[in-house]
């Protein structure tokens, strides 16, 4: 957005009304908390609880040109990306892409290589981060509950691609005691500050050019995002070994 | 106003204690680690080390013939389980140690250490952890070595983040995509701390 560098005081609050179209980039709130295998060796049977994400797509620019543009700026780039979000969304149906179960596959597979027993738990999640009580999952040693706060195609500016971007926070939870065993923030393709996430790179097959191309190869957009998720879902089955 | 004898020799103790020196390289660089002198990584819920392994740190002559440059601390005495994290961490050169952490028994001989995939990028840090329970109780050291099958080698990072251009009386905003490559270094600098376990009670 134009930012003058000593702003009358009555664009202000003009200003931040027009800033309120903004992206807010809310990378997981996990707190670090490595995995004591050793330890926690009666952990064989995990409980996949049902991932907290939505079927939601984003297309997104984080910073957009239009922003620098005052007061409609920041609104016309969002009508923009709510418009492609809502396209490739409609996209991703037709394909017969989810989200949430692209999720859980990568996940169980994950798993299941790190040498763990896997049972899916469904369950209705009252919003999208960790669940706050668990409920009693007999025949289960642990589970593991995940939510999501961005998926789709990111780009850091109007000239520079688009690249599937996953964040997910993690957290391994005693079935029995309820203590965490282990909790961690994942991103997939970094943009800006992402704190103490574990940062994985996009692969560079996957990045487009323009919202275009995304749409004239779906089949490569959204094998682009399963590598994100199954990126992701490897690096947490080997910090859990 | 002069002070007494055993007030100067008091006051030299007392300033020479907080000047511990870890080993140095004027011992060569050996085939054996040498922890003479280690400082103690105690379990704290905040402490930290900075390691400074440079020019100066002590080297570590490997079974291939490689060097490597190392900072080795004695462990706490283990109550209860705890982790060792390593962080290495990027200089304004773009160059990152490429670090080992090994763990040493009472004759510094290696016992573990962390496996290479365990090692996570948060940012263009590079950070890894270590679990230290009863069956660990027996090991007295750690080690952070460079690793000389690292050493030299690039590392690409993409760099995405929001770009300022300043123009007379505003600036624009834009997004910035760049690869860097990180250079994996022998010399560096590596945060380490130690803490308890919170999934133990």
């Amino acid at each position: 957005m134009l930012r003058l560098t000593t702003p009358p005081r009555l664009l202000a609050p003009l200003l931040l009304l027009a800033s309120a179209g903004c992206v807010s980039y809310e990378v997981p709130d996990a707190d670090y908390q490595p995995y004591n295998r050793a330890l926690h060796q009666h952990i064989r049977h995990i409980g996949l609880l049902s991932p907290g994400v939505e079927e939601d797509l984003q297309v997104r620019i984080v910073n957009p040109a239009e922003n620098n543009l005052p007061l409609l700026g920041p609104l016309v780039a969002e009508g923009v990306a709510a418009s492609r979000s809502s396209r490739f969304e409609a996209l991703a149906r037709q394909q017969g892409f989810s989200n949430r179960a692209t999720m859980t596959d990568s996940l169980q597979a994950a798993l299941e290589q790190a040498g763990y027993t896997v049972s899916r738990i469904v369950l209705e999640r009252p919003d999208e981060r960790f669940i706050r009580r668990y409920a009693d999952y007999p025949g289960v040693d642990a589970l593991l509950d995940t939510y999501g706060t961005h998926a789709g195609y990111y780009a850091a500016g109007s000239s520079t691609p688009f690249r599937p971007t996953v964040f997910l926070g993690a957290r391994l939870v005693d079935a029995r005691s309820r203590t965490v065993l282990f909790s961690d923030s994942f991103v997939y393709n970094p943009i800006g500050d992402t704190g103490d996430a574990i940062t994985l790179q996009a692969d560079k097959a996957f990045a487009f050019a323009y919202y275009e191309d995304l749409e004239a190869t779906p089949d490569k957009a959204f094998e682009g995002l399963r590598q994100g998720y199954q990126a992701i879902a490897n690096k947490l089955g080997v910090l859990l070994r | 106003m002069t002070p007494s004898r055993p007030l100067t020799a008091l006051l030299a103790v007392a300033l020479l204690a907080g000047c511990e020196t870890l080993p140095n390289r004027a011992d060569g660089c050996l085939a054996e680690f040498n922890p003479r002198g280690a400082k103690t990584l105690k379990v704290s819920w905040s402490a930290t080390w900075n390691l400074r392994i440079y020019e100066d740190a002590p080297c570590r002559r490997n079974a291939d013939g490689s060097e490597s440059s190392y900072q080795i601390l004695a462990l706490d005495e283990y109550k209860r389980p705890y982790y060792v994290q390593a962080l290495s961490t990027t200089s304004r050169d773009r160059e990152l140690f490429a670090p080992v952490v090994a763990v040493l028994d009472g004759n510094a001989k290696v016992t573990r250490w962390i496996p290479s995939e365990k090692w996570v990028y948060r940012g263009d840090r590079l950070t890894a952890s270590l679990f230290f329970n009863a069956e660990n109780a027996q090991e007295r050291y750690l080690v952070v070595m460079s690793n000389p099958l690292k050493v030299g080698q690039t590392v690409k990072q993409r760099l995405q983040d929001q770009e300022r251009t300043s123009l007379l009386i505003a600036s624009w905003y834009g997004g910035d995509d760049r690869e860097l490559d990180l250079k994996l270094t022998r010399y560096g600098e590596v945060q380490v701390r130690a803490r308890q376990d919170p999934s133990v009670k």
